[in-house]
């Protein structure tokens, strides 16, 4: 287990420098920020996300992280700086980019596998084959017997796994989770987790995901990208060599994990406590 | 109808995991005896039933023992033969129009004028949404035309498209169409962010979007739109014929005023319950036929 940590900015600081973005690239943020009327949600954030890596955003809540996933996904446009992928400019939604949020959204009036073959559709693919490939998706997950009933007769870890077969069905380049199982419990996550990257794997698409979790986040992620918050910046980039699978009681994860764990504490108190506060608690 | 309820016995509770629970012996968590679910099913139409006809009866009563007179409030052993018999009709030679003929009549103009009027006020609905200079100038005028009782119109109706048909379609478009409109924009509005992103992220383009997104996730709204719609054309349309509109269910009662034939009036009020009861019905099954993935209330 080796963690190389990078100074904020660091590992960027020669890439912001041009103009032009790196080639290799998945996603590149240079200098950017993002403001929502008076509030700033993000300032000053480089960060380049290698093409085929797992990525994860971690951070104090209201630190920008879901900000930069939508910048990332071109849905909102930076206020300064720019955000390229692949090379190029991110101008609007792409199809090479899928999207999963904490809810499934799964569309209730289409069946499961009518859900899964909706990104095949748009992209012009004939009904019946499109359907064809959805039941074969949904096969390989063990969802056969559910593609033809509505997403409300499944349970919550199947509605996320349906999700991310529907998002994977495409084949996207970059696949952008904001908290994907945030609203799942502890068990089915752990499943979920383990079916996300053996997907990855196979995939090659590279993975940027937000989470709270800071378990999840050692488990997945070949990198970690550290924020604080109000307004979000970059505070910490670390790289996590530890290879797959990984295991909870690895002594390198274990320490690493305290750390951020601290990290996360003092910000987390930062932005809930006043000074005054903070020094009555400290007394317990 | 009850045996049709009655016949429709509860059944057991499958749990959704599907193949899995049916191993599983089946649970035994509903004391409630058969017969008392049954009595519940049948409950609302038992008290449906015993309310009209305690209502009825003391009518009967009243007429029979003088409380008030039965030239006013015709009780139902007159007023019943007087349907039957099919002496509800008004005019005289090739003009008579009969009970059927005049419900026929209203029922068309409703029609029209909800097909016009919910198609108009969907487009306009989709050009507010779609453009949104047309939202600053077009939402407004929508709005403020929206509380306008439908009445006020019928003078501009027979002006300007005479009376009969055209002025009552006109008048049932008016009813509906602001009000409509403004539901319309408020369903599209409150479809979630997230189903837009997603399926723009999916590759869906502009006409697809309202096609398999936008129309499906607002229908549960406007399918009730097109219910309250029901309601307001099918009230428009009798004031508009009461007021002017010389033809139809309301002019058949405003006719029985004139004639001092309460019978008729009654005729009348009966039609109007009983149509207006049974569409709404039928609007309800056709709602739930189409918004399949909802469960029942």
């Amino acid at each position: 287990m080796t963690v190389r940590l990078t100074e904020p900015g660091e590992m960027v600081s020669d890439a912001t420098a041009r103009t032009v973005a790196t080639r290799d690239a998945a996603i590149e943020f240079g200098k950017v920020t993002k403001h929502f009327g008076d509030t700033t949600a993000i300032e000053d954030v480089s960060l380049r996300v290698p093409a085929g890596e797992f990525t994860v955003l971690i951070g104090p809540s209201g630190c920008g992280k879901s900000t930069l996933l939508a910048l990332a996904a071109g849905l909102e446009a930076p206020s300064e700086g720019f955000v390229t992928a692949h090379g190029h400019e991110v101008t609007g939604a792409s199809r090479d980019t899928a999207l999963i949020f904490q809810q499934h959204n799964l569309f209730p009036w289409m069946t499961t596998e009518a859900n899964v073959a909706y990104g095949l559709r748009s992209r012009g693919m004939a009904r019946r084959e499109a359907l064809k490939r959805a039941r074969e998706l949904l096969a390989r997950v063990g969802l056969s017997d559910f593609s033809t009933k509505p997403p409300t007769a499944l349970s919550g870890g199947m509605r996320q796994r349906v999700a991310l077969v529907r998002a994977f069905a495409t084949e996207p380049k970059l696949l952008l989770m904001d908290e994907p199982f945030g609203a799942l419990d502890h068990q089915t996550r752990k499943i979920m987790q383990a079916y996300l990257l053996s997907t990855w794997r196979d995939s090659g698409a590279t993975v940027v995901m937000v989470t709270h979790d800071l378990d999840e986040a050692l488990m997945l992620a070949d990198r970690l990208v550290l924020f604080t918050g109000m307004p979000g910046r970059i505070a910490e980039t670390l790289d996590i060599t530890t290879p797959r699978p990984r295991s909870r009681d690895d002594p390198g994860l274990r320490k690493l994990g305290a750390r951020l764990e601290r990290h996360l504490a003092a910000a987390a108190e930062a932005a809930e406590l006043t000074d005054s506060e903070r020094s009555r608690m400290a007394r317990f | 109808m009850t045996a049709q309820l009655a016949a429709k016995a509860p059944q057991p509770d499958l749990p959704q995991t599907g193949g899995v629970a049916t191993s599983e012996p089946p649970r035994k968590v509903r004391a409630i005896p058969s017969w008392r679910r049954a009595a519940t099913r049948l409950g609302t139409p038992l008290s449906f039933v015993f309310a009209w006809a305690a209502l009825l009866g003391l009518w009967e009563l009243g007429a029979a023992l003088g409380w008030f007179s039965d030239r006013i409030l015709p009780p139902p052993s007159q007023t019943i033969p007087f349907l039957l018999a099919g002496e509800a009709q008004v005019g005289f030679g090739t003009q008579r129009t009969g009970l059927l003929e005049s419900i026929g009549v209203t029922l068309l103009r409703i029609a029209v004028g909800l097909v016009l009027g919910l198609s108009a006020a969907i487009g306009v609905a989709f050009l507010i949404l779609q453009v949104r200079l047309l939202r600053a100038l077009l939402l407004p005028i929508v709005q403020s035309i929206a509380p306008i009782a439908p009445v006020a119109w019928v003078p501009f109706a027979i002006a300007i498209v005479g009376i009969g048909d055209p002025a009552a379609i006109f008048v049932v478009f008016m009813a509906i169409f602001g009000s409509m409109c403004c539901a319309a924009v408020a369903a599209f509005d409150a479809v979630p962010e997230e189903y837009r992103r997603v399926a723009r992220s999916l590759g869906a383009g502009t006409a697809e979007l309202w096609r398999t997104v936008l129309l499906p996730a607002a229908a549960p709204s406007l399918m009730t739109m097109v219910r309250m719609s029901f309601f307001a054309a099918w009230m428009a349309v009798l004031a508009g014929e009461m007021a002017g509109i010389n033809s139809g269910l309301g002019y058949l009662i405003i006719m029985g005023q004139q004639m001092y034939n309460m019978k008729l009036v009654m005729v009348g009020i009966i039609a109007i319950g009983v149509v207006g009861f049974t569409l709404d019905r039928l609007l309800l099954v056709t709602q739930r036929r189409i918004i399949w993935w909802e469960e029942p209330k």
